[in-house]
């Protein structure tokens, strides 16, 4: 794998696609562009592996949400430089007809939107993922005690939205 | 403010629920091999050059020193051997 086999990292993608997607749909809010990040995340990853960049201290799935998380916030920030509807988009991509999911995607995106991406990513992994502090300092690279901090200003920051 | 931490985890829990059904689409995979598979293709012996590079510049950047040592330390020692072929020379008239 390290070598850069496509048929073994075919079989990454088989067992963690649909992981990644909903992970980068509850950050994005939209199951479109979670597509395309996750799809950009394993041609890096490919990339990273081709070239003996990973270096296996972490696992392949917790390297690969790391992967799918910077991705996802390089995402928004362009986004945010270029904004374009995409509720269409969405519309098309529940065409399997979970327009449930769609709705509360945009309603989980609207609720974190004012929060920074730090304290948007820590809550999304540990209220909505349920990881614990220390998967999520692993994925975002570093300390549980500035992942527990990043939880406190989140709440805090919806507490006072949440009032105002 | 513990009231309002349990409404944000009971909204948060009612829209992690209603989104566990997020999936991708039936041809993502298939899309995410094909743009893998378009960057393996992509792969050529010049896009390993900064892997190759890495491991081989410094391998060569230390023979280039030894060989630059070796051939100064070569070339006093010739020079040293011509002086020495100068003071021992007689001149025959």
């Amino acid at each position: 794998m390290q070598r850069g086999d496509v048929s073994a990292f075919h079989g990454i993608v088989e067992a963690t696609s649909a992981r990644l997607v909903r992970l980068s749909a509850r950050i994005m809010g939209s199951v479109t562009e979670a597509e395309d990040v996750v799809q950009e995340s394993y041609v890096k990853a490919y990339r990273a592996l081709r070239e003996g960049r990973f270096d296996e201290r972490s696992r392949v799935e917790t390297w690969l949400h790391r992967i799918v998380v910077n991705t996802s916030v390089d995402a928004r920030r362009k986004r945010r430089r270029e904004p374009a509807g995409t509720l269409e988009d969405d519309r098309v991509g529940a065409a399997d007809g979970n327009a449930e999911a769609t709705v509360a995607l945009r309603e989980l995106a609207e609720l974190l939107d004012a929060l920074p991406d730090d304290q948007r990513i820590a809550l999304v992994l540990k209220s909505v993922e349920g990881m614990s502090s220390a998967e999520i300092a692993e994925v975002v690279g570093c300390s549980e005690g500035a992942v527990e901090q990043r939880l406190v200003r989140a709440r805090a920051a919806l507490k006072q939205t949440g009032s105002s | 403010m513990t009231d309002e931490n349990d409404e944000t985890d009971e909204r948060l829990a009612r829209l992690t629920r209603a989104t566990e059904g997020v999936a991708p689409r039936a041809n993502f995979n298939a899309r995410a091999m094909a743009a893998v598979k378009a960057e393996h293709d992509g792969f050529g012996w010049w896009s390993d050059m900064p892997r190759i590079a890495w491991r081989v510049v410094p391998i060569a950047a230390v023979i280039a020193t030894l060989t630059v040592v070796w051939t100064w330390h070569a070339s006093s020692d010739a020079e040293d051997a011509l002086v020495g072929s100068f003071d021992s020379m007689e001149v025959d008239w």
